[in-house]
């Protein structure tokens, strides 16, 4: 006689499965934060290597948490909210900083989890990405910090306590403007080597030392912060606090619901 | 804004592209500004000279303003063009593929990831619809606030909820991500792949590391890529899927290909680098078993 | 070929179980109808079949399945593809692709099927299913009728031996749903598929049929020959219904069936005499003249002139496509107008908002869920008391009345289709609305909810108030309707009282009606009716 009681959301994963996403993420950050780091003569390989390895270590990721890992009813969680932030970003294209899918990716890793956000992240900025024709090698750079990000968002601390909700909601804000501006200096960072010539002096020095280097970067970092990662900030705030609550309450009721008994006919 | 919305749901991806260009153009502009406005001191023709600022001793070692020299910019309007190319042609790539059949056609491995995605590109077109119905509804029902997320966005989102979960029904219906090697045997194979794939991240970030420090990584590169090709490839061999017509290429997709790619290599040539074609080499060496579907026979 | 040994099926989260100890065995090559009311499990039953349940539903399950020697619970659904295949309610929901041919060939291609083979397949089954013509069409533009047969075809490229679909004829015409069950009627007879279906309207489905699984609760679940099933059987068509009435012993399975056993019995009662019509004095609800509508270059309306006065029930008729949807909305002031005049209570809907435009309209969408909002049935009356300007309760009760037995805590998307739809009636008639629109209520809806929705349309019928309803469901229509209009192509081809109509129309006419021909009678209980009067 067989038994089976297959779990609602939780996915099972592999011990093993999750070592391979955290060296995976390692190797992401390092392909952020090579140039405060690099050694002189690896230089020009190092550039073009972090370039192509980044898609490389996305897919392995996807590769880690999927196999497995989600069932059904989480599958089609994440379908849905992937296609929202992919909406949203569609519909509000080209204002500068003024990021929806942001705040779906933080909400959505809330409700759902670390696991659950962390490939969130990368499904949705991929989806809007295709969606809206920003296909280019950042992709895989902003799918990795989006992954972080909603994993993030899902690693906030439990709220047990009297006014749970409005606590849970300026902790999640407060989140939301730390990831803008988070979000904004990883992209920099990456955006850093390729943007600034070597041939310039607010270039990095390959095998200077990382005060050096941090220094000229952050000086770069200084100008894009004021233009994007402020509004950005900003934004999220507002949309967090404004429509975090109802969001967050709708998503962790869908995902109670059984819903096992679905009667389709339209 | 819906009628734009729905017209460019239509193929949103062609226009990759342009954008790919626009995008391509403001890097190469801000590039160059980048390197007018923080001069190196350094010989050369001098262009012309911009007033210098003076900046506080912490930040010694970065010069604002200063000579502009015609080889430094010549050199950086060089680098600026493999940039350039660079994203074109991924853009122009991009714009080539319809991701819903990209997606249809992913390595078995990615089977989870395809669904999500299938489903989040199958649903974004259906929004603006479901919206109209749900905005009607309201108002037949009496309601005459402006926008009240409760009653549009709630609905909006459990029906997009119920439409993916049939979505991903009838996917797994028509045997998607299908195996016919027994669940035994699959999950044995399936534990060897996750090792594999274990070992080659972890050699892989020893690899990075040892690049960091200046002390010779290739060998270590070379075993990690293998390794997770390796890997890659047994973890499809359980399920793969056939094509049934090779996307017959187009004129235009062509000429966008041969030009990009030929103004990469003329460019990268130009400055010399043979590590870099090493590496990029070795990366699509590594990731190509992950897209050749090995089509199993069946009649 | 399909071994149910001692299954059982207990849902968790609701508390429910399904299925105990069912223990049953379906032959090969055969036409099984699962039939039974709504939520009683034939949905689950069916994906039991397939394993979609439990492995995508959830839930704990004992016994075995075992689908051509194959057990379902050693693998997942998406491995047996190739022996057994399942077709959901709604197709179009359920395509991947955007076109005929590619969604043919996805279940091949995820079988890794080699490019011949798939080739030559594609041409058969488009063949098979008569869609070659259609083949490099845009799936949003094909018909219901249409989409569920490329649904069809795009499992059975995959050559599964069994056949499973869930309400496949819901959402179709007569007519549309005539051809595809008789498609796979010819599957079965010529291919030796074994095709299970699972179907609320019995009377388009009896004839095909080798074997009826009626699942009456969950360990009442008989198995066997359709005469046996349907003898005494609650649910049932209304060829059998009225051979019943008639007190005959004979269960006839279609039209010619009854005709012949028990057409000779009818001679002996009276046909009814033709139904008062309206008073012209009665007064005008909905008035519209000469109603043109456009959606770009595409003709939706034209020349649609009619008026319905109080006391009236109205069927719009007409194959999908001939726009009832349109002339519903134009009606409620949803809809943008070309040309002419719509008025209710002689004001323009368009120009109505709030309390007073559902005082004048009250509509049931298609998709009556789109109404809902709330969490919680209890939540969704208040939030209706609430917005239609109401005293608190007022909306319960008339739920209750339609619906005794319904749990307030439920989720309104977890509700059955007949007992959602009951919902939405009562909100929508909280306030009295003189003239209530539905469109398509009858989707999903097992005999006894039908019967609760004609009894709640006939209870709304009074000297201000008059129903018009948009349907393909010939038996309702007899059941309730004064009055039949048929759209084609955008125009009224037909405007009169229902038994002329129907009567007149072998597309239209209810099961009754062939049979009891050339006497004009609609409904089974009409001929009860006349029965207990001659008696």
């Amino acid at each position: 006689m067989n038994v089976f009681i297959k779990p609602k959301l939780p996915s099972n994963a592999h011990p093993l499965s999750a070592i391979t996403i955290l060296i995976a993420s390692g190797i992401g950050f390092l392909s952020f934060t090579w140039p405060l780091f690099v050694a002189a003569e690896n230089d020009q390989a190092a550039r073009w290597l972090f370039l192509g390895l980044m898609p490389l270590v996305t897919v392995i990721a996807i590769i880690e948490i999927s196999s497995g890992g989600l069932n059904v009813k989480a599958l089609a969680f994440l379908g849905v909210l992937s296609a929202t932030g992919a909406a949203l970003r569609a519909i509000g294209a080209g204002a500068v900083g003024l990021e929806p899918i942001w705040f779906v990716i933080i909400i959505g890793g809330r409700a759902l989890g670390k696991r659950f956000g962390f490939i969130l992240g990368l499904t949705t900025m991929l989806a809007s990405a295709l969606l809206t024709g920003g296909v280019g090698p950042w992709l895989a750079f902003q799918m990795m910090c989006a992954a972080w990000i909603g994993w993030g968002a899902g690693a906030l601390p439990q709220i047990k306590s009297n006014n749970s909700n409005s606590i849970e909601m300026i902790m999640l804000a407060g989140y939301g403007a730390l990831s803008a501006g988070f979000f904004g200096l990883m992209m920099d960072l990456q955006l850093w080597p390729w943007i600034a010539s070597p041939a310039t002096s607010i270039a990095y020095i390959p095998g200077a030392s990382v005060f050096d280097n941090l220094q000229k970067f952050l000086l770069f970092h200084f100008t894009t912060a004021l233009a994007w990662d402020i509004p950005r900030a900003i934004f999220n705030v507002i949309l967090i606090l404004l429509l975090g609550r109802a969001v967050l309450h709708s998503l962790r009721r869908a995902m109670q619901r059984g819903n096992v008994v679905i009667n389709h006919a339209r | 804004m819906i009628v734009t919305f729905s017209r460019r749901s239509k193929d949103p991806w062609a226009s990759a592209l342009t954008i790919g260009i626009k995008i391509a153009c403001v890097t190469l502009l801000i590039r160059m500004i980048i390197a007018i406005l923080f001069s190196v001191p350094g010989q050369g023709k001098i262009l012309f000279t911009l007033p210098r600022v003076q900046l506080p001793e912490w930040l010694a070692g970065i010069f604002l303003g200063g000579d502009v020299t015609a080889e430094r910019l010549r050199f950086v309007l060089l680098e600026s063009l493999i940039i350039f190319a660079l994203v074109v042609t991924l853009a122009g790539a991009s714009s080539l593929a319809n991701p819903k059949q990209t997606l249809r056609s992913l390595p078995g491995i990615l089977h989870e990831a395809g669904v999500a995605l299938i489903i989040a590109t199958t649903l974004i077109p259906h929004f603006a619809m479901s919206v109209q119905r749900i905005r009607d509804a309201r108002r037949m029902r009496g309601d005459t606030k402006r926008f009240s997320f409760k009653r549009s966005v709630i609905p909006l989102f459990e029906e997009a909820l119920e439409r993916a979960l049939i979505l991903a029904e009838s996917m797994e219906a028509r045997g998607y991500g299908y195996s016919n090697i027994a669940t035994k045997s699959r999950d044995k194979s399936g534990l060897l792949t996750t090792f594999i794939i274990l070992f080659g991240t972890g050699t892989l970030l020893l690899s990075i590391l040892q690049m960091l420090i200046g002390a010779k990584y290739q060998i270590t590169l070379f075993i990690s890529l293998g390794a997770l090709g390796l890997g890659f490839t047994l973890g499809n061999k359980a399920n793969s899927r056939s094509k049934y017509r090779p996307i017959p290429w187009r004129k235009e997709e062509l000429i966008v290909i041969t030009a990009s790619l030929g103004a990469i290599l003329i460019t990268i040539s130009a400055t010399k680098t043979f590590n870099a074609l090493l590496a990029l080499a070795l990366l699509f060496a590594c990731v190509a078993p992950l897209f050749v579907t090995s089509g199993r026979q069946r009649a | 070929m399909i071994n149910f040994d001692n299954v059982t099926l207990i849902y968790p989260y609701v508390q429910r179980t399904i299925f105990e100890n069912l223990s049953f065995e379906v032959p090969e090559g055969e036409f099984v109808l699962i039939m039974g009311d709504t939520g009683v499990g034939k949905s689950t039953l069916l994906k039991l079949m397939n394993g979609l349940v439990p492995h995508h539903t959830g839930g704990i399950f004992s016994g075995t399945i075992s689908i051509d020697g194959r057990d379902t619970a050693l693998q997942k659904p998406r491995d047996l593809v190739d022996l057994i295949a399942i077709v959901g309610q709604n197709p179009a929901l359920g395509f991947v692709t955007d076109t005929v041919e590619e969604e043919l060939v996805f279940g091949m291609e995820s079988l890794g099927i080699a490019p011949e083979v798939m080739r030559k397949r594609v041409e058969d089954t488009l063949d098979l299913l008569a869609l070659a013509p259609l083949r490099n069409r845009n799936l949003s533009t094909l018909s219901g009728g249409e989409q569920q047969r490329v649904a069809i075809a795009s499992v059975l490229t995959m050559n599964p031996k069994i056949l499973l679909l869930d309400e496949p004829t819901s959402a179709l015409d007569p007519i549309a749903a005539e051809e595809v069950l008789a498609t796979l009627s010819r599957l079965v007879h010529d291919l030796g598929l074994t095709v299970i279906v699972a179907e609320h309207k019995l009377e388009r489905v009896l004839q095909f049929v080798d074997r009826v699984i009626y699942v009456r609760d969950q360990n009442q679940v008989s198995i066997g020959l359709p005469e046996e099933i349907l003898k005494d059987s609650l649910l049932a068509p209304p060829i059998i219904q009225l051979s019943r009435a008639l007190k005959s012993d004979h269960v006839p399975m279609t039209v010619r069936d009854a005709r012949r056993g028990i057409g000779h019995l009818a001679q002996q009662i009276t046909p009814p005499s033709p139904q008062v019509s309206v008073r012209d004095s009665a007064k005008v609800i909905l008035e519209i003249e000469d109603l043109h509508i456009r959606y770009g270059q595409k003709i939706a309306l034209q020349e649609i002139s009619l008026s319905v006065r109080a006391g009236e029930v109205v069927a719009v008729m007409g194959r999908n496509g001939a726009g009832k949807s349109t002339l519903l909305s134009s009606m409620i002031g949803l809809r943008e107008i070309n040309r002419g005049l719509v008025q209710v209570l002689k004001n323009d809907p368009r120009l109505l908002h709030g309390t007073e435009l559902i005082s004048h309209v009250g509509y049931v969408p298609q998709e009556a869920s789109d109404l809902l909002y709330g969490q919680t049935v209890a939540e969704e009356l208040q939030n209706s008391d609430r917005d239609n300007q109401v005293p608190q309760g007022t909306t319960a009760k008339s739920l209750h009345q339609l619906l005794p037995t319904i749990d307030t805590t439920l989720h309104p998307r977890d509700l059955s289709e007949g007992e959602r739809l009951c919902l939405v009636l009562a909100i929508v008639l909280a306030k009295k609305p003189a003239l209530l629109v539905l469109d398509e209520p009858t989707r999903g809806l097992d005999y006894q909810a039908k019967e609760r929705l004609v009894k709640a349309i006939k209870g709304t019928i009074s000297d201000s108030t008059a129903v018009i309803l948009a349907s393909h469901d010939v038996e309702l229509v007899a059941e309730v309707a004064t009055r039949v209009i048929v759209l084609a192509d955008g125009e009224i081809v037909a405007d009169g009282e229902v038994a002329e109509i129907l009567t007149s129309s072998p597309a239209f006419a209810p099961q009754v009606t062939k049979v009891l021909s050339p006497a004009r009678w609609l409904t089974v209980s009409e001929v009860l009716q006349s029965l207990s009067r001659n008696s």
